[in-house]
């Protein structure tokens, strides 16, 4: 039995620890506990909108109720267990006895609190999450209803938009000031366009990490980068440029980490009237003209898979049997004049026209570049002209919402949580917020209306199937690329691996010498 | 050090040699090149200089060597384009502005200067932003920065033309206006404006490569030389060779145009007195 006085006991020790504990937590940074990250993006703690808040879930500040292990299989974050109570309620059991980094509990009601101020300041998380009515049945019990039967809420929840925020992320106008979260790591302190330091959590319900500290260093220059690992400036490196992985590779003073990952880059047709891929027999033949070996290899080094379908064959959604393409240019000469054209000594022409595709990209993403040049140079051989933009991505954003492009060139992370229903309902249905392609094919979009309702299983498998089946056919889009996660530490790194969903750098585990 | 450069190598003969041999390769590149200069060959990739392809060849399996010269008609016929724009206006309104005198001069000259307080790759890069990207909005951009250095020199110069006895004379007999800016006053601003405009030139080159390499102008993957430079980057630790290629290309013609501009220069000091009053600096570009 514990006593009153024993309590006060305990307290008085608990605050003379603390405040003997902090001023020596910087000694201990130096002692090789702090490890130092180069990234591409810049963190931006301070917003949750960029990258759809990414960086949190990414950098582990916040968790979100379901998480994804190295094989992508659904595992407990701040969820224990989870059910479908009825066709439109999922029903979560929820961890007991986590606290925020500010102290104050997680439970229900702030699950509850946090979801609800994402879906009043993120337009595309009530997309995400088809969520009529969420519920604090109990402390450790929270209800999710659904607007329609939802199946893939559970994966749904694994996106880096859902993660959980304590009441005091935000100010009292309900407007985002700062991460509080449950995660192993505690937002600490960034500066513009420098850094963002995150420290551990000491009170971290799952197993602390090892390391003490982490600095996300904003590293722009892909050139730079690579060097401030070579000269120990920082010890880990996230995107390394394609050129530089055999040579880090050849030095034994660091370690390459290269695994497949979520991502995928293609060229995204624009179907509307403006332009020439109005016509889909035109879409197929640009589809036919590409090598993707070719591309793979002249772009980025051999690093990544050539992609002929929109998920990678290793992905469990993926379609079976999918009428793949391949590099045929004859079919694809064989469409072309279908839809009109005609070859005129080297250039595909019509009405005394030559085919032209205005190809638009945008250059923060190092490997945007070589793919989106690479695929206009094969185009070219093919005789199809080509006119190659880039530009930032809201510049390149802005056209396109004008529908004043043919191709964009772009990157999305469609298998990053596990289900086919995230990408290919926020970006191709007809009605979706992020399908600035002017496709439409109602019979696509019936399918991927069936598909989030349906329980996992032989007749969702064979829905989604059908809709795969359909984006090959019917094409809004040219797969080019299959992502490889490309990151490269130090040697004295240890204990990192590569996330599948490409969306966790998970330094947990990580230790350094 | 002047003395130094007009003997040896760097005599007149050999100044404009360097740059004839330039001018001809960038000239004759068709029939020099031993590739087309956008042919890719992917397998071929990153292959070291050989006798097909001297300087090897580049990410996409092109030949550097091949490019540089394609590359130096775009990248030099736009810079000449340029020169040529920015000094004609420069010369109209620096004329009139330094004949007629008075209030438009004051306002064209505190114009020039206003834009020379201006660093001129930025309002280049702005209006190019403005202009939406292409090789013609760069053009513009720049000789629309540029030409304020002509307005400036020539309107000088014209006044202190002016000011001369035969000038005076010509006014006297009654000349128009118009013959004597023709046939007294332009002939004999000529040589420092070719002078100014050899300087010109190699900025401009510079400028253009610049914005090039920036993103502006030119389409990624076409044959320029910042283009190339900025698009072999990615490559720079791997194949040093292929930033440095086009990188010497540019330092060697800028350096061979200032050379020439020198001797243009040299020239005309000796043979025209009268251009002594004029202190060097003012026919030096702004860099």
């Amino acid at each position: 039995m514990i006593t009153r006085r024993t309590l006060a006991r305990l307290a008085f020790a608990l605050a003379a620890t603390t405040t003997f504990a902090l001023p020596q937590a910087p000694a201990l940074a130096e002692d090789g506990k702090t490890l130092t990250v180069a990234t591409m993006w810049e963190a931006l703690p301070l917003s949750m909108k960029p990258r759809r808040s990414r960086f949190f879930n990414e950098s582990e500040i916040l968790d979100t109720l379901i998480k994804l292990d190295f094989d992508m299989n659904l595992v407990p974050g701040l969820a224990t267990s989870w059910e479908r109570v009825s066709p439109t309620v999922w029903r979560f059991e929820l961890r007991d006895g986590v606290t925020f980094h500010d102290g104050s509990a997680f439970n229900a009601e702030a699950a509850k609190f946090s979801l609800e101020r994402v879906i009043a300041l993120l337009p595309y998380a009530a997309d995400l999450l088809n969520v009529k009515d969420i519920r604090a049945v109990s402390d450790t019990v929270l209800e999710i209803e659904t607007a329609e039967p939802f199946s893939a809420l559970p994966n749904q929840l694994t996106d880096a938009i859902t993660v959980i925020y304590a009441a005091s992320s935000f100010d009292e106008n309900g407007e985002f000031v700062k991460p509080v979260g449950t995660g192993p790591w505690v937002f600490e302190d960034y500066k513009k366009q420098d850094r963002t330091t995150v420290v551990r959590n000491e009170n971290y319900w799952g197993e602390a990490p090892k390391l003490d500290e982490i600095v996300y260093r904003y590293i722009p220059d892909h050139n730079a980068r690579a060097l401030a690992l070579e000269t120990g400036e920082v010890d880990f490196v996230v995107h390394l440029l394609p050129s530089d992985v055999a040579r880090m590779k050849a030095d034994e003073n660091f370690k390459v980490y290269m695994e497949p990952s979520a991502g995928l880059y293609y060229g995204a047709f624009n179907a509307g009237d403006k332009s020439v891929l109005h016509d889909p027999k035109v879409r197929q033949a640009v589809n036919l003209m590409v090598d993707r070996e070719i591309l793979v290899k002249g772009a980025l080094d051999g690093i990544g898979k050539p992609a002929w379908t929109f998920f990678p064959d290793d992905f469990p959604w993926a379609a079976k049997e999918i009428s793949s393409y391949s590099f045929d240019t004859e079919r694809a000469g064989d469409l072309l004049k279908e839809a009109g054209y005609e070859k005129n000594g080297t250039t595909w022409e019509k009405d005394g026209k030559p085919l032209t595709l205005r190809i638009l990209s945008y250059s923060s993403r190092a490997e945007m570049a070589p793919i989106t040049e690479t695929m206009a140079a094969l185009l070219e051989q093919q005789g199809i002209k080509t006119k190659v933009e880039l530009f930032t991505w809201a510049g390149m954003l802005d056209l396109v919402k004008q529908g004043d492009y043919d191709v964009s060139v772009v990157f999305w992370t469609p298998e990053m949580t596990g289900h086919p229903d995230l990408h290919l309902k926020s970006q191709f249905h007809s009605k979706a917020g992020l399908n600035y392609q002017n496709w439409s094919n109602l019979e696509f979009d019936a399918l991927v209306d069936k598909g989030r309702t349906l329980d996992a299983g032989p007749e969702a498998m064979e829905t989604y199937a059908k809709a795969q089946e359909i984006l090959q056919q019917d094409a809004p889009i040219i797969p080019l690329v299959h992502k490889i996660y490309v990151a490269a530490s130090s040697k004295d790194v240890s204990g990192y691996q590569v996330h599948p969903s490409g969306f966790f750098y998970n330094f947990k585990n990580a230790t350094k010498n | 050090m002047r003395k130094h450069l007009d003997s040896g190598p760097f005599s007149g003969v050999s100044k404009s040699g360097l740059l004839a041999i330039l001018v001809l390769a960038v000239v004759a590149a068709p029939v020099l090149a031993p590739h087309p200069p956008d042919q890719i060959d992917i397998l071929n990739r990153l292959i070291p200089p050989s006798w097909s392809h001297p300087l090897g060849t580049d990410q996409m399996g092109r030949d550097v060597f091949s490019r540089l010269l394609y590359a130096g008609r775009l990248t030099a016929g736009s810079a000449l384009l340029v020169v040529l724009a920015a000094a004609s206006f420069g010369t109209l309104l620096g004329t009139v502005s330094g004949y007629l005198g008075g209030w438009p001069d004051r306002l064209l000259m505190r114009f020039c200067e206003g834009l020379s307080v201006l660093p001129a790759l930025a309002i280049a890069m702005i209006i190019a932003g403005v202009m939406g990207l292409g090789l013609a909005a760069v053009i513009v951009s720049l000789a629309a920065v540029h030409w304020t250095e002509y307005a400036r020199l020539v309107r000088n110069m014209i006044l202190v033309e002016r000011a001369k006895l035969y000038v005076q004379a010509a006014e006297a007999l009654g000349s128009p206006r118009s013959r004597i800016i023709r046939r007294h006053l332009l002939p004999n601003i000529f040589g420092p404006l070719l002078t100014m405009s050899a300087y010109s030139l190699s900025w401009v080159i510079l400028a253009f490569a610049g914005l090039s390499f920036l993103g502006l102008g030119v389409e990624p993957g076409t044959a320029e030389w910042g283009r190339m430079i900025a698009d072999a980057r990615g490559h720079m630790r791997s194949h040093p060779y292929l930033v440095m290629a086009p990188g010497f290309t540019i330092m060697g013609f800028v350096m061979a145009i200032n050379l020439l501009g020198d001797g243009i220069g040299d020239r005309f000091r000796s043979r025209q007195t009268s251009l002594l009053t004029l202190p060097k600096s003012t026919l030096k570009p702004r860099r």
